[in-house]
C-alpha cells in the first residue's frame, strides 16, 4: 500500500495535509473542552470551556469532512486507470472503495501524529491568548489530559475513512470501459439527492438567521444562531457547484478568441474540472465574509464589556482557523486538478495551442468559478447577517458594510488565481 | 539570387543530416541516423519500416513537433531551428497538418468543434459549411455533434484527418492514419489523401500497410533509423515483398546481437 502510495504522491500530500489541520483543529477544541471538565477549572469557566469548543469542534468535524471528500475525490479523479485496471481484473466495487479508505486512512494516521502534538500546543495557546484578553479567570490552567485529544484525533482518522468511502463511490461504481473522462454529464437523475440536499442546508441555514429577528439585540442567541447560520448557507451553497458554474458560464460575456470558445465549452460540458475551486472558494468566501461581517456589526453597536468581547474573540478566531483550512484545501484541490490535466494540456499544444493561450484558457475557467464563487458566497453571508443587523441595530444597512465582503473577496480570489496561474504554468509547460 | 524558371519546384519539406538521440535510462538509444529527403510539393510519400524503426520520430521531427538532437528541417522556406516554441506553433497549426498515430482529441469537443479548432485558434472565423463538407468527405456529415467518447476508433480517427485538413496546409503528415480503420474506411481515407495530392496537396504517410504504400507516389524505406531503400510508383505486392526482406534482415540483425 504504501508503494502505490508512493506513486500517487500529490493526492497523499493533499489528503494528508487536510487531516494534520483537521487534526490540529479538532484536537485544539478538545484541549479547551478537557480544561473546561477538569476539577481545576473555576466556576463560570467550566461552562464556557465546555460550550464554546463542543459547538465549534461540531463545525469543525462537519467542515473536515466535507473537505477530505472533495480532496479524495480530486486525488481519485487521476487514478481512474487504475481503477478501472482494478475492476477489469475482477475487482469488486467494495474492494477498490475499502482499499482507498485503507490507503486514506493510512495517510490520515501518518499525519495524525504531528496534528494531535500540534494541537495540544494550539489548545494551550488558545487559552494564554483568551486569558490575556482577560475571558477566563486567572487560576485557570490549561489541562487537556490525554483522553479527550486521543479521542479527538481518532474522530478525524474515522472521519476521513468515511469521506474515502463516499469520495470514491461514484468511480468504483462505474463501468470499468467506460470513458475515462465522461464529457457529458450522466444520469440527470443523480443531480437530485444532492440539490435537496443543498436546499435542506439553505432552508436550515436560513431559517436559523431569520429566527434571530424576533430577539433581543442583547441576546447571545442572537450570534449563536448567525453563526452556525452563515456555515449552513455557505455548505449549501457549496452543493450547488455545477449549478453556479453553469450560470455564471451562461452569464459571461461570449469571448471571440480560441481561448475564450474552449474554456467556455469546458465549463459547460465538464463542469467537473472545476467544481473544487468553486466548492472550497464559496465556503471561503462565504464563512470568512458572513463571519467578519457578523463581527463588524457587533463590534460597532454592541456595548463593550466581558461577553461581547469574548464572542468577538471567537469568531475572529474562527475565521482565522477556518480561513486557513479552507485557504489550503483550495491549494490543494486546485494543484490537483489542473494536474490531472495534463494530458488534455498536451493535446492542445500539439493542435497549435501556444502555452500562452492554454493558460489563458485555465484562466478564463479559473475566473467563472471565482466570479461564480464570490457572487454566491457573498450573498448567502449577506442573507444570514442581514437579520443580525436588523435586530442589533434596528436597520439592515451594517449587513452591508463593504470592509468584510472586500477582504474575503480579495483574499479567495488572489489565492485562486496565483495558485491557478504558477500550477497551470508549470504542467502546461511541461505537458 | 536569381531564380531560374526552368529549375523544379522548390520542396516543402528539406531535411539534412537528420539525427534523434534519446537519453534513455537504459544507455542512449539513436532514432535517428542521418536523414537527407527532399518532399516535392504536391507529391504523396509513404514511410514503411519495421517497428521501432523511427517513423514517428522522423514525422514529428520534419513536422516540428519535436526538437532533433542535430541535423536541419526547413518547412516551406523556413528553418526550424531558428524559431522559439511559439513562433513554431504558430508556424505549425498554419502549413501543417497532423494525423497522430494516437488521435489526440479533445474530450469535450464535439467532432465539429475539434476539427475547427486549428482555425480558432490562429483567430480565424470556420466557415462551417467548409467544416461540413470535410466531415462530409472524411464521411462523418451526421455525426459533427458527436463527442469523441461516441464515436468508434476509426471514426476518432476520420475527424483526426478532417481536423489537419481544415487550415489548408502545405504539407499534411499522418502517422498510420488507417491503423484503426477497417477496409472500406480505410480505402476512403486513402482515396481521399490521394484525391487530395492529386489537387496539389503534399503528403506525408507513415503506414505498416502495403495496400496503403500503394496510394502514394513513391515509398520510402526506413530501417534503425536511416532511409535504405525507396519504391516510385509502388505496387502493393513489391512493397510487401521489399518489406518482408527488410524485417527479416532486422531481425538477423537483432539476433546477432542477442548472440554476442
Ligand atoms: N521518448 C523516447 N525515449 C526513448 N526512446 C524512444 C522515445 N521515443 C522513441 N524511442 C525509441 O526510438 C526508436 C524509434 O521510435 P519510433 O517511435 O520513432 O518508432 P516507429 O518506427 O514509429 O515504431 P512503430 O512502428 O512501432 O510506431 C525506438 O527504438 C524507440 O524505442
Ligand atoms: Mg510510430
Amino acid at each position: 500500500m504504501l508503494r502505490s502510495l508512493a506513486h500517487h504522491r500529490g493526492g497523499a500530500v493533499a489528503s494528508g495535509l487536510v487531516a494534520f489541520i483537521g487534526t490540529v483543529l479538532v484536537t485544539t477544541m478538545a484541549g479547551l473542552l478537557g480544561t473546561g471538565l477538569a476539577d481545576t477549572t473555576i466556576g463560570d469557566d467550566k461552562s464556557f470551556l465546555t460550550q464554546f469548543p463542543i459547538i465549534l469542534g461540531g463545525w469543525v468535524v462537519a467542515i473536515v469532512l466535507f473537505a477530505m471528500v472533495s480532496t479524495v475525490g480530486v486525488a481519485l479523479a487521476g487514478r481512474v486507470e487504475e481503477i478501472a485496471g482494478l475492476r477489469l481484473v475482477g475487482a469488486t466495487p467494495r474492494q477498490v472503495q475499502a482499499r482507498f479508505a485503507g490507503e486514506t486512512l493510512t495517510v490520515a494516521a501518518i499525519a495524525a501524529v504531528p496534528g494531535l502534538a500540534a494541537g495540544m500546543l494550539m489548545g494551550g495557546f488558545v487559552l494564554d491568548r483568551m486569558d490575556a484578553a482577560g475571558l477566563t479567570e486567572p487560576g485557570t490552567v490549561y489541562a487537556p489530559g490525554i483522553v479527550l485529544p486521543v479521542i479527538a484525533a481518532v474522530l478525524v482518522l474515522a472521519v476521513s475513512v468515511v469521506a474515502a468511502w463516499i469520495g470514491s463511490r461514484t468511480l468504483a461504481n462505474r463501468s470499468p470501459v467506460a470513458d475515462p473522462e465522461p464529457a457529458a454529464p450522466t444520469g440527470r437523475g443523480r443531480n437530485r439527492p444532492r440539490r435537496i440536499a443543498a436546499a435542506l442546508l439553505l432552508v436550515a441555514g436560513l431559517g436559523s438567521s431569520s429566527a434571530v429577528l424576533g430577539m433581543d439585540a442583547d441576546d447571545i442567541l442572537t450570534t449563536a444562531m448567525t453563526g452556525p447560520a452563515v456555515v449552513l448557507v455557505a455548505v449549501g451553497l457549496c452543493a450547488l457547484a455545477p449549478e453556479l458554474l453553469l450560470l455564471a458560464n451562461r452569464l459571461a460575456r461570449s469571448g471571440s478568441n480560441a481561448s475564450a470558445h474552449v474554456a467556455r465549452i469546458n465549463v459547460t460540458v465538464v463542469p467537473r474540472r472545476t467544481r473544487p475551486l468553486v466548492t472550497f472558494l464559496v465556503l471561503f468566501v462565504g464563512v470568512s465574509a458572513g463571519t467578519l461581517s457578523m463581527q463588524g456589526v457587533e463590534n460597532g453597536h454592541a456595548a463593550p464589556g466581558g461577553d461581547a468581547q469574548l464572542l468577538a474573540a471567537i469568531n475572529y478566531l474562527v475565521v482565522v482557523l477556518l480561513g486557513a483550512f479552507m485557504a489550503i484545501a483550495l491549494t490543494n484541490n486546485l494543484m490537483a486538478s489542473i494536474a490531472q490535466r495534463r494530458a488534455e494540456f498536451a493535446t492542445m499544444s500539439l493542435v497549435g495551442s501556444t502555452h500562452a493561450q492554454t493558460l489563458r484558457m485555465l484562466l478564463r475557467e479559473v475566473g467563472t468559478g471565482i466570479a461564480a464563487s464570490v457572487v454566491a458566497g457573498t450573498l448567502g453571508a449577506m442573507a444570514c447577517v442581514v437579520p443580525f443587523a436588523v435586530a442589533k441595530t434596528g436597520s439592515p444597512a451594517a449587513a452591508f458594510a463593504p470592509l468584510p465582503y472586500a477582504l474575503a473577496i480579495v483574499a479567495g480570489a488572489a489565492i485562486a488565481l496565483v495558485v491557478a496561474t504558477l500550477a497551470g504554468r508549470r504542467v502546461i509547460r511541461t505537458a | 539570387m536569381s531564380h531560374p524558371s526552368h529549375a523544379a519546384a522548390p520542396p516543402v519539406v528539406r531535411v539534412r543530416d537528420l539525427r534523434v538521440r534519446y537519453e534513455g535510462e537504459a544507455g542512449p538509444v539513436d532514432a535517428l541516423r542521418g536523414i537527407d529527403l527532399d518532399v516535392p510539393r504536391g507529391s504523396f510519400t509513404a514511410i514503411m519500416g519495421p517497428s521501432g524503426s523511427g517513423k514517428t520520430t522522423l514525422l514529428h521531427s520534419a513536422a516540428g513537433l519535436q526538437t532533433p538532437t542535430s541535423g536541419m528541417v526547413e518547412l516551406g522556406g523556413a528553418d526550424l531551428s531558428t524559431l522559439d516554441a511559439t513562433r513554431l506553433t504558430k508556424l505549425r497549426r498554419r502549413r501543417v497538418g497532423f494525423v497522430f498515430q494516437a488521435f489526440h482529441l479533445l474530450a469535450a469537443l464535439t467532432a465539429r468543434q475539434n476539427v475547427e479548432l486549428p482555425l480558432r485558434l490562429d483567430g480565424k472565423r470556420a466557415d462551417p459549411r467548409r467544416t461540413q463538407a470535410l466531415l462530409d468527405r472524411v464521411g462523418l456529415g451526421a455525426r459533427g455533434e458527436h463527442r469523441p467518447h461516441q464515436l468508434s476508433g476509426g471514426q476518432k480517427q476520420r475527424v483526426a484527418v478532417a481536423r489537419a485538413l481544415i487550415t489548408d496546409p502545405e504539407v499534411v503528415f499522418a502517422d498510420e492514419p488507417t491503423g484503426a480503420l477497417d477496409i472500406r474506411s480505410a480505402r476512403d481515407v486513402l482515396g481521399l489523401l490521394r484525391a487530395l495530392a492529386d489537387g496539389g496537396q503534399t503528403i506525408i504517410m507513415v503506414t505498416h500497410d502495403p495496400v496503403a504504400a500503394s496510394f502514394s507516389d513513391q515509398v520510402l524505406f526506413l530501417a534503425d533509423g536511416v532511409i535504405v531503400d525507396h519504391l516510385r510508383r509502388p505496387s502493393a505486392p513489391e512493397v510487401a515483398s521489399r518489406m518482408a526482406t527488410l524485417v527479416e534482415s532486422a531481425e538477423r540483425a537483432a539476433n546477432t546481437v542477442e548472440i554476442v
